[in-house]
């Protein structure tokens, strides 16, 4: 019976000081970019290239070089990737992920493209 | 009792004496040893695999330690050169490029046709490329001399469009500030598909690349459009009436009433 007693009234008794151990809500995330592909400074003998990275899901992810523009979503899981065709020599590949309130961050990679292989 | 009697009492107490110890003493000896053996195989096998899981990853991050280390360019004017190293100014801040016997020189510049450590000289935009070290030395296979590129004026911006006047949209951007960008030969997309200016409504949101003109006009290469929940709010400025109102307004402070007891 006291068993019963405890289980009922005290082990299981609602708490009277709820939140005590903070708000419910989460803090905003802050607006991260990584670019695992291509390493910057690296040297390529194929005139594609594939982009690739990571940031917050379901954002716009802006892949610009001299020449070319492109703009990807991320998928839910922050991933992203862009094949971008490079020119012959230094290419300066720029890529930039926008939040939904315009904030930006952005990350540059240079990209040597040389036909013949050494 | 008789001697024969107490013979045989004694001969059962001397074996139960001898014989019981070596029976209790045996069963627990080898029962603790083969756990113990057992354990100690497991902790052996434990420790193989881990080792063996440990090489594995060492391998994985070597490979790719070296993936990165391997077939790298570093691009930009020469600062300094001795026999053996050159220095670079690139966009990533000074880099060092070691030379020896085996790297070749090669000129992609048309005013210079055959190009060596000889002729390279401080200002000349070259890339060097080859493999990195753990200093971030490159060690250069190849180096070629390229014409200086000419400085990068392309920027993009993103924004909200508050009105379109035949080829001259005006947006506004996060900080609240009005930029016009001239679309006439500019490549505009909307959800993956090439589309004409037409379908470019107000409040659609935009990213644009382009050349920023000395007029402020943006000269746009490529517009992103596309549609989102959210509206910029513009911010609110009060008018100068309501601001010399403020000002006239006398604080007020509240009263408290005191409690009876």
């Amino acid at each position: 019976m006291g068993g019963l007693y405890y289980v009922l009234n005290v082990q299981y008794q609602s708490s009277t000081t709820p939140f005590l151990s903070g708000p419910v809500t989460s803090a905003p995330k802050s607006l991260s970019l990584e670019v695992t592909d291509p390493s910057d400074n690296r040297l390529v003998f194929k005139t594609n290239l594939l982009v690739s990275g990571k940031t917050l899901p379901h954002l716009k992810v802006l892949i610009s070089t001299s020449e070319q523009d492109q703009v990807v979503t991320s998928s839910a899981s922050g991933s992203f990737s862009a094949s971008l065709t490079l020119n012959e020599g230094p290419n300066k590949i720029s890529v930039t992920v926008f939040s939904d309130s315009g904030e930006e961050k952005t990350i540059i990679k240079n990209v040597f493209y040389l036909k013949e292989q050494i | 009792m008789r001697i024969r009697e107490k013979g045989l009492v004694l001969c059962i107490v001397g074996l139960l004496l001898f014989v019981l110890p070596l029976i209790l003493n045996s069963y627990p000896i080898s029962h603790v040893y083969a756990a113990e053996n057992s354990t100690s195989a497991n902790l052996k096998e434990k420790l193989s695999a881990l080792q063996k899981e440990i090489a594995s990853k060492a391998a994985q991050l070597k490979q790719e330690v070296n993936k990165n280390l391997q077939n790298k360019a570093y691009v930009g004017m020469v600062t300094l050169k001795s026999e053996a190293s050159l220095t670079l100014a690139t966009d990533s801040g000074a880099k060092i490029v070691s030379i020896n016997q085996d790297s070749e020189f090669s000129s992609n510049n048309k005013k210079i046709s055959k190009y060596s450590l000889k002729i390279l000289q401080a200002e000349d935009f070259i890339a060097a490329l080859g493999d990195v070290d753990e200093n971030g030395v490159l060690t250069a296979k190849k180096v070629i001399l390229w014409p200086t590129p000419s400085p990068e004026v392309k920027t993009h911006l993103w924004g909200q469009v508050i009105s379109i006047a035949d080829e001259l949209v005006t947006l506004t951007t996060k900080e609240g500030k009005n930029v016009t960008i001239a679309v006439s030969s500019t490549d505009l997309e909307k959800d993956g598909q090439a589309v004409s200016l037409s379908q470019l409504s107000k409040n659609n949101f935009v990213i644009v690349t382009g050349v920023m003109g000395k007029n402020e006009i943006l000269t746009a290469d490529f517009v992103y459009i596309y549609s989102q929940p959210a509206f910029l709010k513009p911010k609110k400025i009060a008018t100068p009436s309501a601001e010399s109102a403020t000002k006239s307004a006398k604080p007020t402070t509240p009263s408290t009433k005191k409690k009876s007891p």
